[in-house]
């Protein structure tokens, strides 16, 4: 599985220059994924995950940004590719699951003409017609039964399940070799999520892609990643197989999180965790988990990412686990 | 199919509006201090004369009477006699409106065909040197009132440099076109007189450029703030994740959103634009209902005030109902909202 990876990331610092000052959301982040591997990227709202995601799109550009490290797909460097070069990959290789089916379709358009154009510029040299066809056969695909209405209609005339239904298989048409799927499916009920990501699980599959899932739902993960990094204020700060995560979290940030997952059987209620994602623009020296963490002592300057057993590495100078 | 009856919807809606402004219009006229009998015939007149014309004009029936008498008279075409001219008020309308529409309309495509592109790329480079310049120029144009651009676009291109003619709506000695729409740029290429075209064209460029400076100012900042707040929507990060060009997402998926909001506004420019059509045909004398508009104002013409108005209203109308409709074409929740 680690034989050759299909995406990393390596030492991602994204920097925003702001009102306020410089605001340093990505603090080194590194991470890969194995060619057909399902890997969850976790960590509460505003650590940096979609920004992460975003940048190996290609879609992290304002004029106020600066992105250092490296981003490579199937060894293309991703980072250095100009608009021309984007064209070659988004779409082809890497395509993404956007989180809210009601704001990621254009409201004026047909989905046919959105899922058409999608998969011409993923494939040049397709028809118009051709395109629709493949559109309509992808849609009998995933269990649209009626692929010819939908395709004829407008997304607000579409339930948020059938849109999200559409906007996996667009990301998928294509056949790429990477799908991120930023928090696919939060925007809708529990039942639908579900059925999005099993939808998800089985086209990638077929199609041999590799997934990096964002969430901040670690009950997701377990069914869906293979593979998970918790991320907390910008940094990676622990990574595991999912089975091995689940048992024993060695990373204080990543055992407030478990206990902050709600439980059928089990004793009490989920623990929030207490206090917030720090300021950017501000950041903790050192450990940027210390002013919340419950064991923080004098010893945590600035952890390295060690490796105390094979494939799973932890940030945190202490070793808790059980 | 859907559109048509949306369509039908704002006919009949416009024809409503157009009823009650008649009444409203029809009752102000009649607000306005003064006997339009003795304005109309002069201090030497008896009093004889001014109530036979008091008779003439029904204006000792109850107004409610004169009304009615209106409206049939209406729906024969029939507006009634200037007191100002002594002509029918139709035929004095028809003799100048095409004119004053020729140059409202000559300066709303000068709006949209230029406003619109220049507020696209704005958006496109967003707080570039370029969206600076649009934004510098755009507010120019919307500050100086379109007199004042009247008088300085004629000092200098007309006076000075000598570019275009200084006024009026084709030269003197021109070969005329016979009248079929009354737009004489568009007779004289339906009679094929190309160089009554290429004259006519040179005679409206000022007059429709300075009509058309506060409205296209608006038309690009518009066009420009609509356009960048689609540009942070998510279907545009879609859009460039699937690796449609930058040019198509700018033309098509985010312009036709954009342009949403964007046209109704226009469309409201294009109307004020007739209001303002009145100063700038005195500057560049342009035949146009302007002098007709304020005379009958000034003599309290009765039958021209209702008659001007309810024209005026009725553009309007129509305008705001082809707006609509291309709205509607551009917004799929409008046309399938009764579904
Ligand atoms: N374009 C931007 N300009 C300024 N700040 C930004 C921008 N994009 C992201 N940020 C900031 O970066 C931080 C990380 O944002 P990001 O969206 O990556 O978090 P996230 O982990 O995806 O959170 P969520 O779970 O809420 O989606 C946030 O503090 C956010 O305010
Ligand atoms: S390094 Fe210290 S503060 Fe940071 S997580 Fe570990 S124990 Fe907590
Ligand atoms: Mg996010």
């Amino acid at each position: 599985m680690n034989a050759d990876p299909i995406l990393t990331v390596e030492d991602l610092h994204l920097r925003i220059r702001q009102f306020e000052g410089e605001a340093h959301i990505l603090n080194g982040v590194s991470l890969h994924l194995g060619a057909g591997e399902r890997v969850a990227l976790v960590g509460e709202s505003g650590c940096g995950k979609s920004s992460t995601a975003l940048i190996a799109m290609g879609l992290m550009n304002g004029g106020n940004m600066s992105i250092d490290g490296r981003v490579t797909l199937e060894g293309t460097d991703l980072l250095g590719l100009g608009e021309r070069g984007w064209r070659n990959v988004r779409g082809r290789q890497i395509s993404m699951v956007f989180q809210d089916p009601g704001a990621a379709l254009n409201p004026v358009f047909t989905v046919g003409d959105q899922l058409v154009t999608a998969i011409r510029r993923g494939d040049p040299g397709t028809s118009r017609a051709e395109a629709h066809e493949r559109a309509a056969e992808a849609l009998r695909h995933v269990h649209i039964v009626d692929a010819e209405r939908v395709l004829a209609s407008y997304p607000f005339q579409l339930s948020g399940g059938l849109n999200q239904r559409i906007l996996i298989t667009m990301a998928l048409v294509n056949r790429p070799r990477v799908v991120v799927a930023d928090e696919p499916g939060s925007a809708l009920d529990v039942t639908v999520q579900e059925q999005t990501l099993r939808l998800m699980k089985a086209l990638t599959d077929e199609v041999g892609a590799a997934v990096l899932l964002i969430t901040h739902n670690l009950g997701v993960v377990r069914t869906f990643a293979q593979r998970v990094y918790v991320m907390y204020s910008g940094t990676i700060v622990e990574e595991a197989e999912t089975a091995r995560l689940f048992e024993a979290p060695r990373h204080p940030y990543t055992q407030a999180l478990l206990a902050a997952v709600p439980r059928l059987t089990g004793e009490g209620l989920p623990q929030p965790i207490p206090g917030q994602v720090p300021d950017y623009t501000d950041p903790p020296v050192g450990c940027r988990f210390q002013p919340r963490c419950p064991h923080a002592r004098a010893a945590c300057g600035n952890p390295p990412f060690a490796e105390p057993e094979p494939g799973h590495r932890v940030r945190c100078v202490l070793d808790f686990s059980g | 199919m859907n559109l048509w009856r949306y369509f039908l919807g704002r006919l009949l809606g416009s024809l409503l509006v157009l009823f009650g402004v008649s009444i409203l219009i029809f009752g102000v006229a009649r607000l306005i201090p003064g006997d339009p009998a003795r304005i109309a015939l002069g201090p030497m007149a008896t009093a004889e004369q001014v109530e036979m014309m008091r008779e003439r004009l029904r204006l000792n029936e109850p107004v409610v009477v004169q009304y009615g008498e209106f409206v049939r008279d209406l729906f024969r075409g029939d507006l009634g006699i200037s007191l100002y001219t002594k002509r029918p008020v139709t035929s004095d309308i028809l003799s100048t409106l095409p004119a004053t529409f020729e140059l409202v309309i000559a300066a709303a495509l000068i709006m949209t065909l230029i406003g619109v592109p220049l507020g696209i790329v704005a958006a496109r480079y967003r707080n570039s040197g370029v969206d600076r310049a649009a934004n510098l120029a755009a507010l120019l144009g919307v500050v100086t009132p379109s007199f004042v651009w009247a008088i300085f676009l004629m000092l200098v291109f007309a006076f000075a440099l000598d570019i275009f003619p200084i006024a009026g709506r084709v030269s003197r000695g021109a070969e005329l076109p016979p009248t079929v729409t009354g737009l004489l740029i568009l007779d004289s290429a339906i009679a094929g007189l190309w160089p009554t075209v290429f004259d006519a064209l040179r005679h409206i460029v000022l007059p429709a450029f300075a009509l058309a400076m506060g409205g296209l100012g608006t038309a690009a900042r518009l066009t420009r703030a609509n356009m960048s707040e689609v540009y942070d929507r998510q279907y545009i990060q879609l859009a460039r994740a699937f690796a449609y060009t930058e040019r198509e997402i700018a033309y098509k998926y985010a312009l036709r959103p954009a342009m949403v909001p964007t046209l109704t506004i226009l469309g409201l420019d294009f109307a004020i634009m007739l209001g303002n059509a009145f100063l700038v045909e005195m500057v560049f004398a342009w035949p146009g209902m302007a002098r007709y508009g304020v005379e009958v104002i000034i003599r309290k013409d009765l039958n021209g005030i209702v008659g001007t108005v309810l024209v005026i209203s009725a553009f309007f109308l129509i305008i705001n109902m082809i707006i609509d409709i291309v709205v509607a074409y551009m917004n799929p929740r409008i046309r399938y909202r009764d579904q």
